[in-house]
């Protein structure tokens, strides 16, 4: 045996390396000892400098993984001095392999974060796709809010964001969506944003927690800290509301009510919605409210351009209805056949009304700032290029094309019982 | 001689393993910057280009009954052999690095950032030398016997990436004018050529009913497997294409995923390093058999003696560009793919006519006689 060992080249060769690499690496030190699985960042501005903070997940034996969920922050000239200041404070390098969000305070997102995302993305290559989401408090302050609640409730920006895409007043941006924005031609999108408020029925209660919270310090659900809920005036609440912020050319430039989000998303994609008619009057329904549901939606978009050359997007959406809650009048309610439609032609053509308005007022509010949340010129780029390098060429100022491209809704609806 | 050599469907797989070791990790990415969504083009004129020449070496596969080197020598003459086998040699050898390198960049990207590039270096030049020194017919069977794996994580690469699919990105098409995708047709031409592995294959693969054809399928099913994949990439990324370094890791990660998710991308991760050991076997193989045609002649121990140049010289070049990938590329891409470019696309068609010259002088002798 061996002989034969020494007379295969390889197998000395494999002997030799085995030798050297087996000490080196059993004496290896723990993984979890040099970094830190980061599950979250937080940038905001302190001064003239950037103040990071990382919700970082820190695995210990015979504790849950809820309990060492902690928020460390640490200030520098720049986001990578202020990461490595901070690897000093924790002992341990700032391992961003599992990030899922990204959290910006608004003084930051005014400034622009286009710098930040591509540092992640090319430099601590961030392989996940975070999501992103602007706050108009501290960005540490909610990482650390976050961290106080997972305690109780098992909750993350992560999923949060996630069911933002599920809903008409949410809007979701993760960082690839948010950089292939920016270096299109239409450099603007929404972002959610996250805040904490006073008024408790707009979000979900953050417990106060005996926990101190320093510039280099730790802040969140700390093993050690007890926990009560506090009252009165101190409470506050984290609210996810639908307001997003409207970015161009990477920079915030403005925030979009709850309302404009809707808008938009009516253009955008799918999602759950509600819309409340009200005063509807027709031979079923007596000056009644109305609460209708979207069942399906079907969107389809066309961009042509018009015998003048003007730039035109054709939308076409074919929507299906379920009337949910009916509120009348003096409580007149009708009963109706078990097979009747619901969603009569009265109630169809205020529903139509409602959109266009909705559609209108976002459409309005991009158009204001000039900026094209919804890619009309990269789509006009993409499907009519010649046309559009036509029409750009016939421009005095390029930087209003999304200003002159038309947009034409038509609505079909169906109701569904 | 054909006691050694390949079955054709073992050359099949080989062709495919070779093919995609190179193209899925960084070359992608890398197109995208200056060719933007039209990237994929880049592939498709390449693979048109050597799917040409890879016929003159199906031609040879089927005329030519022992290793080329060797018919070269006795037909030619010692030096012209040598002459080809060292300007085979030095393509392979950049070959070799190159995948090696971009191996490393696929583990520090993946698994440890800190990865030592001596432990990496020690680990990937053991395959040098073991791939390096075995017959053909041994990656032949090891490429069969793993080839179902490398298939999975490609899948698995696959159906993750789909998620991730927005076809209206790749548009416009031919957005990207011609200049700038032929002159980075031309300056990638190292990671392209993998008709040369035909080249290894003549006088070693047995030739079995319909050889030419199944070697031509394997082929296209290769080229249409990479642009896809190409075209995939840029579907999902769009604008930020070139960011991502690491082509096949990167998209299985474009959809956000929730922390408690699982990771079924690891399974991609998990196998397709077997492609590029693999890869980097049979690119050292070839080098291998280029170096040891030269030395054979002067030593006894001649496999011995030529694996170890083998390994040292993937070293040295190793060693000349530190092992950085940057350095590298520029070399590649700003002086050697003149070189690339001459051999890769002369010595076919120089061959072909020496080859074919030849058999008319002695078929003209033989008439005369």
């Amino acid at each position: 045996m061996i002989r034969k060992l020494t007379h295969s080249k390889i197998m000395i060769f494999l002997i030799i390396i085995f030798v050297w690499l087996f000490p080196a690496t059993i004496n290896m030190p723990d993984q979890t000892q040099q970094y830190s699985v980061v599950l979250g960042v937080g940038i905001d501005k302190a001064g003239e400098q950037y103040e990071v903070s990382t919700q970082v997940l820190t695995s210990k034996s015979n504790q849950g993984f809820l309990e060492a969920l902690q928020v460390h922050s640490s200030v520098g000239k720049n986001i990578m001095d202020a990461i490595e200041k901070l690897s000093l404070h924790t002992g341990r390098i700032a391992g961003f392999g599992n990030t899922s969000v990204i959290v910006f305070s608004e003084e930051v997102a005014q400034e622009g974060i286009e710098q930040f995302l591509d540092f992640f993305v090319r430099s601590k290559r961030l392989n996940g796709n975070p999501v992103l989401m602007i706050t108009k408090n501290k960005a540490k302050d909610i990482l650390s809010d976050v961290a106080k609640i997972d305690e109780s409730f098992n909750y993350s920006l992560n999923s949060l964001a996630h069911l933002n895409k599920e809903f008409a007043s949410g809007t979701m941006c993760t960082m690839e969506d948010f950089l292939d924005d920016y270096f299109s031609e239409t450099k603007a999108t929404f972002v959610a944003q996250v805040n904490e408020e006073t008024d408790d029925s707009k979000g979900i209660e953050i417990p106060s927690q005996n926990s101190s919270t320093s510039s280099s310090g730790v802040d969140g659900g700390g093993s050690g800290g007890s926990q009560t809920t506090a009252g009165g005036d101190n409470k506050k609440v984290l609210s996810n509301s639908g307001e997003s912020s409207l970015f161009k050319d990477g920079k915030q430039i403005a925030v979009a009510s709850e309302k404009i989000v809707e808008g938009y998303n009516i253009l955008n994609k799918s999602v759950r919605n509600i819309y409340t008619i009200d005063n509807v009057n027709d031979e079923i329904y007596h000056n009644a409210q109305v609460v209708i549901s979207v069942k399906n939606k079907i969107l389809t978009k066309k961009y042509e351009f018009s015998k003048t050359g003007i730039p035109r997007v054709i939308f076409e959406i074919h929507y299906t209805l379920k009337v949910e809650q009916i509120i009348e009048q003096n409580n007149n309610l009708i009963l109706m056949n078990g097979s009747q439609d619901y969603v009569t032609p009265t109630l169809v053509n205020m529903f139509k009304t409602e959109v266009k308005k909705d559609v209108s007022n976002a459409l309005n509010f991009a158009k204001e700032n000039n900026a094209d949340v919804y890619g009309f010129q990269q789509a006009f780029e993409r499907h009519k290029p010649k046309q559009w390098k036509k029409y750009l060429k016939n421009l005095p100022d390029k930087s209003n094309a999304f200003q002159n491209i038309e947009v034409f809704l038509k609505i079909q609806v169906k109701g569904n019982l | 001689m054909r006691e050694q050599s390949v079955t054709t469907r073992q050359a099949g797989m080989m062709l495919f393993v070779a093919m995609i070791c190179n193209k899925m990790l960084s070359l992608g990415s890398i197109l995208s910057f200056d060719a933007k969504n039209d990237a994929w083009i880049i592939f498709v004129l390449q693979f048109g280009i050597d799917f040409l020449f890879s016929l003159i070496f199906l031609y040879f596969i089927k005329t030519i009954d022992k290793p080329i080197l060797q018919y070269i020598k006795e037909k030619f003459g010692k030096v012209v052999s040598i002459v080809v086998a060292v300007l085979v040699g030095i393509i392979f050898l950049f070959k070799t690095t190159e995948v090696m390198v971009d191996t490393y960049l696929f583990f520090v990207h993946l698994i440890y950032a800190d990865f030592d590039r001596v432990v990496f270096m020690a680990c990937f030049l053991t395959i040098v030398y073991f791939f390096g020194s075995r017959q053909f017919r041994s990656l032949g069977r090891t490429s069969e016997l793993l080839f179902a794996l490398i298939v999975f994580s490609l899948a698995i690469c696959f159906l993750m990436a789909l998620k991730a699919i927005d076809v209206e990105k790749i548009l416009p098409l031919f957005g990207t004018n011609f200049y700038t995708l032929g002159t980075n047709t031309i300056e990638h031409s190292l990671w392209f050529g993998d008709f040369w592995i035909f080249f290894f294959l003549i006088g070693n693969i047995k030739i079995e009913q319909k050889t030419t054809k199944k070697l031509i399928f394997s082929y296209l099913i290769s080229c249409f497997v990479i642009i896809l994949f190409v075209v995939m990439f840029i579907c999902a990324f769009g604008h930020t294409a070139s960011m991502h370094r690491v082509s096949n890791v990167d998209i299985t990660e474009y959809a956000p995923r929730l922390i408690a998710q699982a990771r079924f991308n690891w399974l991609a991760y998990f196998t397709f390093p077997i492609s590029l050991v693999l890869g980097i076997g049979i690119y050292a193989n070839c080098l291998n058999t280029c170096v040891k045609f030269c030395v054979r002649e002067k030593f006894k121990s001649k496999n011995t003696i030529s694996i170890f140049i083998t390994t040292a010289l993937v070293v040295a070049i190793c060693v000349v560009f530190r092992f950085q990938y940057s350095p590298f590329y520029n070399f590649v891409t700003k002086y050697l793919f003149y070189y690339v470019l001459l051999v890769q696309y002369a010595v076919p068609i120089v061959l072909l006519l020496m080859i074919n010259v030849r058999k008319r002088k002695l078929q003209k002798r033989l008439v005369a006689v």
